[in-house]
């Protein structure tokens, strides 16, 4: 009997400690083996990331080359990772010293690579939203952001109407609120980057301007002036500035398609940055032609728009370029683009009308594949409104009978040159599908004023609107209606300052799973932000995030 | 006849073995492990190599020379051990190379190594067009016994694309010094889930 007593408290021990074994050790094929990664460094485009593989207390870091001290950077922290901003060249050779807490020193000598890496510093995960059908861009899942003048702040906009602003520094959220049931349509900040606006499409169709806090500073209703119902609702979807804080914006409202006409009702603001208003253009009438972008000189002198349509209308023509002087709103000059006929009987001027800064020459990009250059100064001199070029970039050419174009969307200057983006490919016969991609779709095209190519991209997907500074490019990458390729998602970055063609330019790719519909550049060069959507195959397989990347 | 309580002393018993034996198996998962026997070789003849060790002697210091070893791989980003030395190193490339599904690529550069010619990954896509995807370029990776975490290299450096796999591994030893013999040997190579 006392045998088996002892028996049983023996097997119970001996379970326990079972259990407890089993309580200590690994399970197979998990995780839970973190792997620390061993000292390493990564060249961005702005500087120098050491990876020290375990958080270590640092005094100091020193990069030196050639001989020569180039960095001295006192840390006096714990870090795992150390950032060092550094102009550094291409495959030179770097010593790399980190300074302990206790003197002792670790040096790293590492050549710098040809071209820099992108590196994920945040991700800021948004909203849920609902995916749409990836067989049409016009479905994709909305949303936009924008850096601050001064880089400190990213506005980030989203398809549900939500407004966030984020300090880049720190990744914090200093407001967010949520603008209306509507989309948020277009995001800016004021030179001085103190004031933030946004519009939206809503019944109301507003313009806002808020502070860093998000405390509304002024608003203007732009359906009181274009009208507005449940199913055409008013907005504004693009804005300029001067540097006096003056705002200049398209405002624009579809009515529908009535009686054979296409119905457009769109006006020219000014606002001074209190909110009063400058001007309109008209200044007596509402225009009956499509209108979605501006652009203004940065001294006030000039402001340029162009128009759009799908066939005739009675007061406004489409496809006309209009230049205003910036004082008082009152036309300079104007050009009307005609139709290629007979693919189609009208011009759409969307995105592509812009003004250099130093208000001579003016860019615009037909959606049916032309882009043109204007002197502005010349006109003005002459009174001859005439292009000094024109370029035929992915405009209507029939493949098996089908004529195909490549729909033409953004045009951009930057550093003397006018930067053209074309996208998706798309049938002038009804009811055909493009038999291929058009040549000149899904493109950048690279121009100086003498209407040189300078260089070509072909994206592998299409291309929303750029992010510029004078040194990058970022292009957001979503699908390929073509190709159906997921893998060519992603932000697309470029140093312009770079010799040769753009494979010599593409610095480096970051790819998404879902489809990157929008990015910016920070003006001081430090960050780029990736906008990622979801989007659902034909499978029904949803695929992607809606968040934030924010790269360095 | 056993007793009830024999029969659920001899259940639990059963149970704590299992859950030790469960516990106690390889606490890692090998997905690949290199054979350096079995893969291609570009390049001069100097690099040799056993079943699990891949070595550069071009002879004495005056001799040059060096190679590139691959193999294809179909693996999910994971851990990545491998274990690399050098013996009187000088203006030499020595690194190792992921090739994503996507044609994103990671360049794992030893400290002291200068870098791989190719500035990434070059392909035809799907219309026949030859693309360039520039390759990330870790660098400054010391000697000795080497641990990366490939999922974390690719989210922070790569994308966010969670379907992608490792399709290619390559890696580069090149002796460019007629001062320095430049001997490197690498070895025990995983992927490890």
């Amino acid at each position: 009997m006392q045998l088996k007593k002892n028996s049983w408290k023996v097997l119970m021990v001996v379970l326990a400690i079972l259990i407890i074994a089993g309580c200590i050790t690994e399970k197979p094929g998990t995780d839970s083996t973190d792997v620390e990664n061993t000292h390493a460094v990564l060249f961005t485009r702005t500087g120098a990331l050491m990876t020290l593989g375990s958080s270590e207390h640092v005094a100091a870091v020193n990069i030196y080359s050639g001989g020569e001290q180039l960095i001295s950077q006192n840390i006096n922290d714990r870090m795992k990772e150390v950032f060092v901003d550094i102009d550094w060249e291409p495959e030179h050779l770097y010593t790399f010293e980190v300074i302990a807490n206790s003197g002792a020193a670790t040096t790293s000598n590492v050549y710098a690579p040809q071209k820099p890496s992108l590196i994920k510093v945040n991700t800021i995960e948004l909203e849920d939203v609902d995916p749409g059908d990836i067989s049409k861009t016009t479905n994709n899942v909305e949303g936009i952001l924008k850096f601050s003048p001064d880089s400190s702040y990213l506005a980030i906009g989203t398809h549900n109407g939500n407004l966030r602003l984020i300090d880049v520094a720190t990744g914090d959220e200093l407001f967010e609120k949520q603008l209306s049931e509507g989309h948020i349509m277009a995001i800016d900040f004021s030179p001085d980057s103190g004031s933030l606006f946004v519009t939206e499409e809503s019944i109301d169709g507003y313009l806002y301007c808020f502070d860093q806090n998000g405390s509304e500073r002024w608003k203007f209703r732009l359906a009181d002036e274009l009208g507005s119902d449940l199913k055409h609702m008013p907005y504004i979807r693009k804005m300029a500035f001067d540097s006096d804080g003056n705002v200049y914006v398209a405002g624009r409202r579809y009515g529908g398609y009535v009686d054979g006409t296409y119905l457009y009702s769109t006006r020219i603001y000014s606002f001074d940055p209190d909110g009063n208003t400058r001007w309109k253009f008209p200044d007596a009438e509402i225009m009956d032609a499509g209108l979605t972008w501006i652009d203004a000189t940065p001294d006030g002198k000039y402001v340029v728009f162009g128009t759009s349509g799908f066939g005739p209308v009675e007061n406004w023509n489409d496809g006309t370029i209009h230049v205003l002087n910036g004082e008082n709103g009152k036309e300079l000059w104007n050009y009307r683009i005609l139709p290629i006929e007979p693919y189609f009987n009208s011009v759409a001027l969307w995105y592509g009308t812009t003004i250099t800064p130093d208000g001579k020459y003016v860019t615009a990009l037909a959606s049916d594949g032309r882009g043109y250059l204007f002197n502005n100064e010349d006109i003005l001199l002459t009174k001859n409104p005439e292009p000094i070029w024109r370029k035929n970039i992915s405009t209507p050419m029939e493949v098996s009978g089908i004529p195909i174009y490549g729909c033409a969307n953004f045009a951009y200057n930057v550093n003397n040159t006018v930067i053209y983006s074309t996208g998706s490919t798309f049938s002038k016969a009804k009811g055909k599908q493009p038999p291929i991609e058009h040549p000149g779709g899904n493109s950048l095209y690279a121009y100086d004023f003498d209407g040189n190519l300078l260089w070509k991209w072909r994206v592998e997907g299409y291309a929303g609107e750029l992010g510029l500074t004078d040194r990058y490019l970022a292009a957001p990458i979503s699908q390929n209606l073509v190709t159906n390729n997921l893998d060519v998602h992603g932000v697309y970055v470029f140093d312009l300052s770079r010799s040769g063609g753009a494979t010599s330019k593409l610095v480096n790719v970051y790819r998404t799973e879902g489809i990157t519909i929008a990015t910016d550049v920070s003006p001081d060069d430090r960050y780029i932000a990736a906008f990622e959507a979801p989007a659902r195959l034909d499978d029904g397989t949803v695929i992607g995030d809606y968040c934030i990347h924010i790269l360095t | 006849m056993l007793s009830k309580k024999t029969a659920l002393i001899a259940v639990i018993i059963l149970i704590g073995f299992a859950a030790v034996f469960w516990n106690l198996g390889p606490a890692e998962k090998v997905f690949y492990q290199a054979n350096f026997e079995s893969g291609h070789y570009t390049g001069s003849d100097v690099l040799t190599s056993t079943n699990d060790m891949l070595s550069l002697d071009t002879g004495g210091p005056e001799d040059i020379g060096g190679g590139e070893w691959n193999a294809t791989a179909s693996v999910p980003p994971a851990k990545i051990s491998w274990q690399w030395n050098g013996d009187d190193l000088g203006d030499f490339q020595y690194w190792l190379r992921l090739t994503f599904s996507n044609h994103k690529s990671i360049y794992y550069v030893a400290e002291g190594s200068m870098n791989p010619q190719s500035g990434g990954e070059l392909y035809r896509d799907e219309q026949g067009r030859m693309r360039l995807s520039p390759a990330v370029i870790i660098s400054g990776i010391p000697l000795g016994e080497v641990k990366r975490n490939v999922r974390e290299d690719y989210t922070n450096y790569c994308g966010s694309f969670d379907n992608v796999e490792i399709v290619r591994i390559n890696i580069g030893m090149v002796d460019n010094s007629s001062l320095h013999q430049n001997k490197m040997q690498i070895s025990n190579l995983k992927i490890l889930k």
